[in-house]
């Protein structure tokens, strides 16, 4: 018999993207997209992505319709997705990447006036009476790279091997001076709470791509130094439907909440359960013809399917030894850095879009150098291994590789300053970045700043740009895309935001 | 890609169905077909915010619109040809074409472009919008049918004729009684309460069912914490503050507050007047109050290096924000920054609202407190006439008792005169020798003051260190005694050099040397340290100043306790050289807090005899914690491997294994402490400073095993399993003069572990109060002296000891009936009000003078009337009086949408221009008038609602796709707490217990860990016992850095904002968590148990569905049903661990003598049929 069906309300997530197109243009959606004629629907991104050709060219013909698309935004993607590892607390570019030999003989010297202009800083170092410069302690040797080298700290060997294929970013500048605010921005393109976070804008542009793993994938290193917060929100799906929430893969038992059938449960007991569970479902789709329904068999049937896929995921067994080597010793050990750098691989591998990694513990507000040292020996091997990785399986070409903190660190010295240790207070001002992959220019250097790593002198590059130029690179005009919430049109870069083509390749 | 090619005709033909928003193909109506695409496509240069207007042309006015330009008409009523917006829509040269290409903003549509067509030409018409008309009551249409029950069904069925449809016929009773309960309660019916509904079949029933549900309990107080959800999410309510730190804070009362009012079916009016200015009624309750917390919900920052005046700011913005989409359906936050693009709200508007919520008596940024549960200031207990008579009555008490204790006795006073000199007599011999130079290593003035002080004069550089040189002629010397004194010309006229005021010493030390050889000269080794006063938020203990540079220092808190501070040193040998010596003292002020200098010191020096040395007492550092570790071989135990901290020299700043020794507050002596929960060892320890040498007997606990360490060598040790308890070890360690380390390591075997430590004082040992009677006269204050006595007093006058008992005992009653006092965040209005400007660019540090506002609401809503500057309670009058229409549309239509699953109008969060058209503008009109006019009453229009034909009809699929038209009910997945709330019913394991304390019901281990801060206050997440796992979901504990995980996955969200709707999605996470969570699992289990104790065997699988879903399965399904179940049975009874396993997930008890197997079989069945649609699902 057929009963008329309704169909779904809700988004259902789909093997083929689209198929998903297809299914999400629910006539309740397509009629909220055409009431408002906004355009970016979701999806229909997704599919341009697949079909790496712009959308506009897919034969569907309806006036409304083409108008609908021709709004999207297109250009060939480069990348497919990314691995953004963001360094919590906000790492010193004066002791890692912005190499300033001349500080050395400024040591303990003022900071000159008319360097600090009288910029705002935080209440934790505005109370000092006097702001003497803190050369970096640590050498910078000279590393190849597609320009003439690069200057590099010793603390970053690994990653040094690597600046061939790696741009550096030294003129980012923030609005942000406190961490909670500094970390919401980088994530989420606002330093208030309530937007969605980049990875959960990528899981509604790009859509998915592997059934049996979440789109944005979030996995959290407790760090060394002193350690900042993190939130929720910094991986939430803000207004966007929740389904874009940030996974949570942890180390230890739990690796997905609730992934694991209880004691006493076996996968059979679950596939005979899980059946019955669909009996009952197909018999409440008969009765009530309810598209949403058949939907939640699909989700069941992915959740059984993920209870495999995870722990697949996660078994590194199968890993050959000279690859946990590039490793390091560390990749043994759940929840540290090298071993996340080796599960973002293997989740960039099967499809996963956005895989956020963080580093807690890069807060150095006294005991820099030797705080420093040790967050950089606990990031730096696994790191530059998963850039090898990933350039030597051919994934590098389309996988964004960001690696960043929410904001710089002062060249004045907070509390004690001696020629062996020092702290740093936050410097919003300019700090420097990485991105390798995904279409980016490898192996060089981008923006300047002033003598003190005070200032930036030479191509500024705020958070929306650097957000507008990787949504770029994944296909997206950063202009559009976006999301009807509360009347607006919500973007990723607000209503800012420049694609910074001198690093295009 | 073929497949997915091969849908396409199928998407064509939806859009072929679907694009016919107007109704009806003539009538064009401005508001519902025109202005949204205007307002879309052209306000945003062409609106209402004047920075942005191009051309000087506004399209949202009809004058404006019509007006002469300098090339003709934007708009001629009637005429299309002459009306320049249709040319320019239409424009071929894309230079003119409107929208411009580089906008961002999509073309026109040919549907649109004729939409425009026949507006223009059937005259051009505006029509205000609609949500900002003054409420009038439509006449209910006159459409009869027998269909029709109530008003409602009249504006539902008119229109369903206007489509040609038909609405759907009642749902069985079932089906009706289950959505009924849902909706009212959160709860679904049991299976006796369906029976007795589905047995009543005189008319009426369900009129009667709903009087029950709306009037009798328990289901009222259901259906206060059913309707308390929602508002929640609008009120943004949770336990913690969200920033930073993430700190626990007390505001439950408020939720308990909303709670009592829907329970009480408190009128709407005086629910939002209440909660947004709850403070300022006259002769205010202690309910409204706390009914204002409403207005302190919202994330707060503890954030070191964060702006006071920013915090303020946003504070205000958000509480502006929130009134905007609560009460009028607004996105007033859009005016922060630059006049609304959309709607007619100016950014003097918003700073006009914002107004009324800058003037809080708050302090902006809050510090972390270690207690999770402070009620962040400002904050009001509860406390009702009963609980201040008994606390007055204490209070006279204490003061009667304390009048009596201090009364003069000139006994006492003798024989402590005496006391006092014989200490004297113990060989203090005090003199103050003369400065002779005072050096700052960081080019400080230091100035010698003629009372022999010196000062520092000039600003305080980040770090010092000052070199005081003193001369004296004594040979005999052993103690030095610093006084440090406050000065006018410090900051605040205290003690520290600090902007505040305070001050930090990281080191001191000695040096002596000969006048008559300045060769001679010798390091003093100062072995023992007291001060008079020591800052107790961190380990700021006066003893890590004696060794410098070991990153621990002596804190004054001087900018929380002004005056002066002594502090006193002991060298472990008498110094001074024959014929005179320099007595060269450095003080180190290094630390993170800059310029935290002493301002104003002076030395004193003494002898010190033997007698008198041993009756001084021990000093000791804070307590450090390490670990915990464990041993990695199999066949090791902890006892037998030393992890390093057991060696001597102990080292607080050495780390072992990559862990660090933390500074461990929460051991306090003489109580149980817990420890980590993973087995292994660690290790508690701190160092002893004894001026002489020493015995000291201590009482011990541990949980398990115990070692003690003492200077590096073991002193005890106890090989035990066992619960820590005080006592259960003894022992006596011998100190030797000067620096002692001790190390307790505790070895844990299973469960948390635990350390209990107290240590007796010795009879002759003086209380540190009493060290003013051996300190030189200038050093001790008068309330030092004080002191002094009252602790000879308490160890020397029985009389005195009992009396002090006494009050200690009715303060500890006066304590204890405060903290039983719920402590909540209320509003405080400042006495003075803060004046608003506009804020350019919405930033808090811009304000643009020129643009001063007062207080008021937007223009286009009319204003208020008030005598003098108007308050937040005249704001909250006029929000629910009649000028506003507003605030009663948009109320009703979020109950319409609570039971519907959607709203009148869809943007349940905009009724602004870019909101959606009502789908039934009448209904809601109607609906609002009501709600309005018949005193606001909640439960009356949710009675109305409920009684309609158009809720009772079947969700059965029709022509109505989307049910917006209301041709059938709308399915709708339940809610988070819907879901979790009727697991627990159903299984039995419920506790219905109203109000209080937030919960902390299970949770996987470790999530609150791995995103706070070390320090915060909610980084450790303790699971509650017994009920506190069963209560409804509105109780659960909501953290919002790590919110409730289940809920997060089932679509709440995170509360740290103003949320006025859900998204419901459908994610595989969601199904585990109905899988896996133990909540759920134990849930299926319970409710397995109850259908094997409570139903005969043979009607089990029929009683297990219909208590889940409320619906008697098919016969196919009875039989899907009892296949799975023998499939369970056979496996489980092959295999009776899995069994016991599956059955002892969760703490609710098996009941006794079940058969696990069976349990276990039926645990999956259970499982099973509550995570299908039948059960997740509103019908």
């Amino acid at each position: 018999m057929s009963k008329p069906t309704h169909t779904s309300r809700y988004r259902i997530r789909t093997a083929d993207p689209l198929e998903e197109y297809l299914r999400n243009l629910t006539r309740r959606r397509f009629f909220g997209s055409m009431a408002s004629t906004m355009g970016a629907g979701l999806g229909a991104t997704a599919l341009s992505t697949l079909l790496d050709t712009p959308a506009a060219a897919a034969p569907i013909t309806t006036d409304d319709t083409a108008h609908l698309l021709k709004n999207l935004s297109h250009y060939a993607p480069r990348a497919k997705r990314v691995i953004y590892m963001h360094m919590e607390g906000a790492p010193s570019q004066i002791d890692l990447y912005d190499h300033k030999p001349g500080l050395l003989d400024k040591y303990n010297e003022d900071l000159p006036d008319s360097i600090r202009n009288g910029q705002r800083i935080t209440t934790m170092t505005s109370g000092q009476s006097r702001f003497p410069v803190a050369p970096s302690r640590f050498a910078f040797h000279r590393a190849a790279n597609n320009e003439g080298g690069v200057m590099l700290s010793e603390l970053l060997p690994h990653t040094a091997a690597m600046a061939h294929e790696i741009c550096f970013i030294r003129s980012m500048h923030t609005d942000a001076i406190n961490h909670e605010p500094g970390i919401t921005f980088f994530q989420t393109g606002s330093e208030q709470a309530g937007r969605p976070s980049f990875g959960a804008w990528m899981s509604y542009g790009l859509g998915s791509a592997n059934e049996d793993l979440p789109t944005f994938v979030v996995m959290i290193t407790q760090g060394y130094g002193n350690m900042q917060a993190l939130s929720a929100r910094f991986w939430d799906s803000g207004f966007l439907p929740s389904e874009h929430q940030g996974c949570k893969l942890r180390a230890g038992k739990d690796t997905v909440l609730y992934l694991r059938n209880p004691d006493g449960v076996s996968r059979d007991d679950r596939r005979a359960m899980l059946d019955l569970a669909s009996t009952i479902n197909q018999d409440e789709y008969e009765r009530s013809g309810d598209a949403e329904t058949m939907a939640r068999i699909a989700q069941h049937e992915m959740a059984y399917r993920m209870q495999m896929s995870v722990p697949e995921l996660t078994d590194i067994s199968d890993e050959p030894e000279h690859v946990l080597n590039m490793y390091g010793p560390d990749v043994r050990k759940p929840g540290t850095f090298s071993a996340n750098c080796l599960q973002a691989r293997r989740l960039a591998e099967r499809g996963v879009r956005f895989i956020q990694l963080y580093m807690r513990g890069w807060d150095a507000h006294g005991n820099l150098p030797s705080e420093i040292r040790k967050q950089c020996g606990a990031v730096d091997q696994g790191q530059a291994a998963l850039l090898k990785d990933l350039k030597q399986r051919g994934m590098l070409e389309d996988t964004l590789v960001l690696w960043a903190g929410e904001f710089g660190r002062t060249v004045y010295c907070q509390g004690a300053l001696t020629k062996t240790n020092y702290g740093r207070d936050h410097h919003p001002r300019c700090f420097s970045l990485w991105v390798a992959g995904g279409g980016i220019k490898p192996g060089i250097s981008y923006g300047q700043t002033d003598d003190y790593s005070y200032n930036i002198v030479k191509d500024p590059v705020s958070v929306h740009d650097l957000h507008a130029t990787l949504l770029h690179n994944l296909g997206f005009d950063h202009t559009k895309l976006s999301y009807r919430h509360q009347g607006r049109d919500y973007r990723l870069t607000d209503v800012h935001g420049r694609v910074v083509r001198d690093i295009l390749a | 890609m073929t497949n997915a090619r091969g849908n396409l005709p199928l998407l064509t033909a939806f859009i072929g169905a679907a694009v016919v928003p107007a109704q009806g193909a003539d009538e064009i109506r401005f508001g519902r077909d025109i202005r949204p695409i205007l307002s879309d496509r052209c306000f945003l240069c062409h609106g209402p915010d004047r920075e942005q207007q191009q051309a000087g042309l506004r399209l949202d006015s009809f004058t404006d619109a019509t007006a002469e330009r300098r090339n003709g008409y934007a708009l001629i009523a009637g005429d299309l040809d002459a009306s320049l917006l249709w040319h320019r829509i239409n424009a071929l040269d894309l230079d003119d074409v409107m929208p411009p290409l580089d906008s961002g903003k999509p073309q026109l549509s040919d549907h649109e472009k004729d939409l425009i067509r026949r507006w223009i030409e059937q005259g051009g018409a505006y029509e205000d919008h609609w949500a900002f008309e003054p409420l009038t009551s439509p006449e209910p249409p006159t459409v009869d049918d027998p269909w029709i029950r109530n008003d409602i069904d009249r504006f539902v069925l008119q229109r369903l004729q206007h489509e040609g449809l038909l609405p759907n016929a009642d749902a069985d009773a079932a089906t009706l009684a289950r959505r009924t309960y849902l909706d009212v309660t959160g709860l679904p019916p049991t299976t006796a309460e369906l029976d007795v509904f589905l047995s009543d079949t005189e008319p009426g029933a369900y009129e009667r069912l709903i009087d029950r549900l709306l009037t009798e309990e328990p289901y009222v107080t259901r259906h206060a914490e059913r309707m308390a959800v929602p508002w929640m999410d609008l009120a943004r309510y949770a336990d913690t503050s969200g920033i930073h730190m993430d700190a626990g804070r007390t505001i439950w009362p408020y939720r308990d507050w909303v709670l009592n009012a829907l329970r009480d079916n408190m009128p709407y009016d005086q629910f939002v007047i209440e909660q947004l200015a709850g403070d300022l009624l006259p002769e205010r309750t202690n309910e409204q109050m706390v009914a204002s917390g409403f207005n302190r919900c919202h994330v707060t920052t503890d954030e070191g290096g964060a702006i006071n005046d920013e915090a303020l700011f946003e504070y205000a913005v958000e509480r502006t924000n929130t009134l905007g989409t609560v009460f009028l359906g607004l996105t007033v936050n859009c005016a922060q920054c630059h006049d609304h693009k959309f709607d007619p709200v100016s950014q003097d508007d918003y700073y006009a609202l914002l107004a009324f919520f800058n003037n809080n008596e708050e302090p902006g940024l809050y510090r972390q407190a270690p207690d999770p549960y402070r009620a962040l200031e400002p904050n009001y207990t509860i406390k009702t006439q009963a609980d201040a008579a008994r606390m007055a009555e204490l209070e006279a008490h204490v003061t009667a008792l304390t009048a009596e204790r201090d009364k003069p006795d000139p006994d006492e006073a003798e024989a402590m005169a005496t006391f006092e000199q014989s200490l004297q007599d113990d060989g203090w011999n005090w003199t103050t020798p003369a400065v002779i130079t005072a050096v700052s290593s960081s080019g400080s003035t230091l100035e010698i003051q003629a009372d022999g002080s010196v000062l520092a004069t000039s600003p305080a550089p980040t770090n010092d260190d000052y070199t005081i040189v003193l001369g004296t002629e004594r040979t005999d010397l052993r103690a030095i005694v610093l006084d440090v004194l406050q000065h006018t010309s410090l900051p605040h006229g205290r003690v520290g050099r600090g902007s505040n005021g305070n001050a930090i010493m990281s080191g001191i030390s000695a040096e002596i040397v000969s006048h008559a050889d300045p060769t001679q000269r010798t390091d003093i080794n100062l072995i023992w340290a007291w001060a008079d006063h020591e800052q107790p938020n961190e380990d700021f203990r006066v003893v890590n100043a004696l060794t410098p540079n070991n990153g621990r220092m002596w804190a004054l808190n001087a900018h929380v306790l002004p005056d002066d501070r002594v502090a006193m040193f002991l060298a472990d040998e008498d110094f001074g050289y024959e014929g005179g010596s320099d007595l060269i003292i450095t003080m180190n002020f290094h630390s993170i807090y800059a310029g935290h200098s002493l301002g104003n010191v002076r030395f004193h020096v003494s002898s010190a005899s033997e007698d008198a040395l041993a009756t001084l007492p021990t000093a000791h550092t804070n307590w450090y914690i390490v670990g915990p570790f464990q041993p990695e071989g199999r066949d090791q135990n902890a006892y037998d491997v030393a992890f390093g901290p057991e060696e001597a020299p102990l080292d607080f700043a050495k780390t072992y294994e990559d862990q660090k020794w933390r500074y461990a507050p929460g051991v306090i002596e003489g109580q149980n402490v817990r420890l980590a929960e993973t087995t292994g060892a660690e290790y508690v320890a701190r160092e002893f400073f004894a001026p002489t040498q020493q015995s000291v007997d201590l009482s011990l606990g541990s949980d398990d095993g115990i070692q003690v360490y003492l200077n590096g060598a073991l002193v005890h040790e106890n090989r035990v399993n066992r619960g820590v308890a005080p006592d259960q070890d003894r022992l006596t360690i011998e100190l030797q003069p000067g620096r002692n380390t001790y190390v307790t390591k505790i070895v844990n075997t299973g469960g948390p572990g635990g350390i209990y430590y107290s240590e007796a004082v010795p009879e002759d040992e003086l209380a540190p109060d009493m060290l003013a009677w051996v300190l030189p006269e200038p050093s001790v204050t008068d309330a030092f002296a004080d002191r002094a006595r009252a602790a000879w007093r308490t160890s020397h006058s029985p009389r005195y000891l009992e009396l002090t008992e006494g009050i200690t005992a009715a303060q500890g009653d006066i304590d204890t009936l405060n903290t039983s006092l719920p402590i909540t965040m209320v509003m405080q209005e400042r006495s003075e009000v803060r004046p608003s400007y506009v804020m350019m660019r919405g930033a808090y540090d811009a304000p643009d003078m020129e643009r001063k506002v007062a207080r008021g609401v937007p223009g286009v809503l009319g204003h208020i009337v008030s005598e003098g500057t108007p308050t937040r309670t005249d704001l909250a009058r006029w929000l629910v009086g009649d000028e506003n229409p507003l605030t009663a549309r948009v109320t009703v239509n979020r109950f319409w949408a609570q039971l519907f699953g959607q709203g009148l109008v869809d943007t349940v969060e905009d009724f602004g221009l870019q909101g959606t058209w009502p789908s039934h503008p009448e209904l809601l009109d109607w609906l609002a008038v009501n709600f309005r006019d018949n005193g606001w009453n909640v439960r009356d229009t949710m009675r109305t609602m409920l009684l309609s034909s158009t809720y009772r009809q079947t969700s059965n699929g029709n022509a109505d796709q989307d049910a917006t038209l209301y041709a059938r009910f709308p399915r709708q997945r339940l809610s988070a707490e819907q879901i979790r709330d009727q697991a627990l019913h159903v299984s039995g394991l419920l506790i219905e217990h109203f109000g209080g304390p937030s919960v902390k019901p299970y949770q996987p281990e470790g999530l609150w860990r791995e995103v706070a801060m070390p320090s915060s206050n909610t980084r450790i997440f303790e699971q509650g016992m017994g009920d506190a796992l069963w209560r409804r979901s509105v109780y659960t504990y909501w953290k919002r850095a790590s919110p409730p995980p289940a809920m997060l996955t089932l679509d709440a969200p995170t509360r740290e904002y103003c949320s006025a709707q859900r998204i419901n999605t459908n994610t595989p996470l969601q199904a585990l968590v109905l899988w896996n969570d133990v909540q759920f699992v134990e849930a299926a289990r319970a409710t397995a148990a109850r259908v094997l104790l409570e139903t005969p065997e043979e009607q089990r699988l029929v009683d297990l569905y219909r208590r889940c879903t409320g619906a008697t399965p098919s016969v196919g399904l009875q039989h899907a049903m009892a296949d799975t179940l023998a499939k369970f049975e056979t496996r489980y009874s092959g295999d009776p661990e899995a069994a016991a396993a599956l059955c002892g997930v969760g703490d609710a008890p098996i009941p006794e003598g079940m058969n696990t197997d069976q349990l276990a079989a039926w645990t999956m069945l259970a499982n099973a049929v509550l995570s299908s649609d039948a059960a997740i699902v509103k019908d």
